[in-house]
């Protein structure tokens, strides 16, 4: 799965860990989010789908292998 | 949803000290069993089942015994319970992710060496072996997790 919780962040000028503390996980969880070593659940996915106010279908995507 | 089986996160460097601290005890013991032959609890306690290897077996009974080894498998046991499941600092799905694969890892580690001493060790040292093969699930399990949530914690920061 890919992610564009990265570039949001930017957009948004979020650090790892203002968006950590945002959606109560670790700044290393995002870290591991963004790196694509992590798949978020549909709770996490839909609590950052909702902070930057955007569908999950354009932060997260489907990628070949999925 | 909420419900993970977990002790407050305040637990845990209390009982990682207790654990550390009994196990240690434990293992010399169960290697040289005679470093506290000197010590003694004697106490009464009830007992569903004592099989003597002198005079009668006791079912449901009260018997006199030794209970530094109760003391000291039951602070093992207890400890060892709670520093392995305690919660981490900021508990999150990662955190449960990294705790189920360590449980997996040390579940697996700890029956492979025993399955290789059952092959390869015989006669009266395999009884400390199952002795061992008691503790070494959690300790294991402990070692696993708490190396990779280390590492885990030491991924840098920002791009």
């Amino acid at each position: 799965m890919k992610n564009r919780l990265k570039i949001e962040r930017a957009i948004a000028n979020l650090t790892q860990a203002d968006l950590a503390e945002k959606i109560a996980v670790s700044r290393q969880t995002i870290n591991a989010i963004e790196a694509g070593k992590f798949v978020p659940s549909t709770v996490l996915a839909l609590k950052i789908s909702r902070l930057f106010n955007k569908p999950v279908n354009e932060i997260f995507e489907l990628e070949d292998e999925d | 949803m909420k419900t993970n089986y977990l002790f407050p996160h305040k637990f845990k460097w209390i009982s990682g000290i207790l654990f550390i601290v009994s196990i240690s005890i434990m293992l010399c013991w169960i290697i040289e069993p005679d470093i506290f032959k000197d010590i003694e609890i004697k106490s009464k306690v009830f007992a569903i089942a004592e099989t003597a290897f002198m005079g009668d077996n006791v079912y449901f009974g009260i018997i006199d015994t030794n209970i530094l080894d109760e003391l000291l498998m039951a602070t093992v046991i207890i400890s060892g319970l709670v520093f392995a499941f305690s919660k981490e600092k900021i508990e999150d799905e990662m955190t449960s992710k990294i705790r189920l694969e360590s449980l997996v890892w040390a579940t697996y580690a700890n029956y492979l060496i025993f399955l290789f001493c059952v092959l390869f060790i015989y006669g009266m040292v395999f009884l400390n072996i199952i002795m061992f093969a008691f503790f070494t699930h959690l300790l294991f399990f402990i070692l696993r997790f708490n190396w990779e949530i280390y590492k885990f914690n030491r991924t840098t920061n920002e791009e």
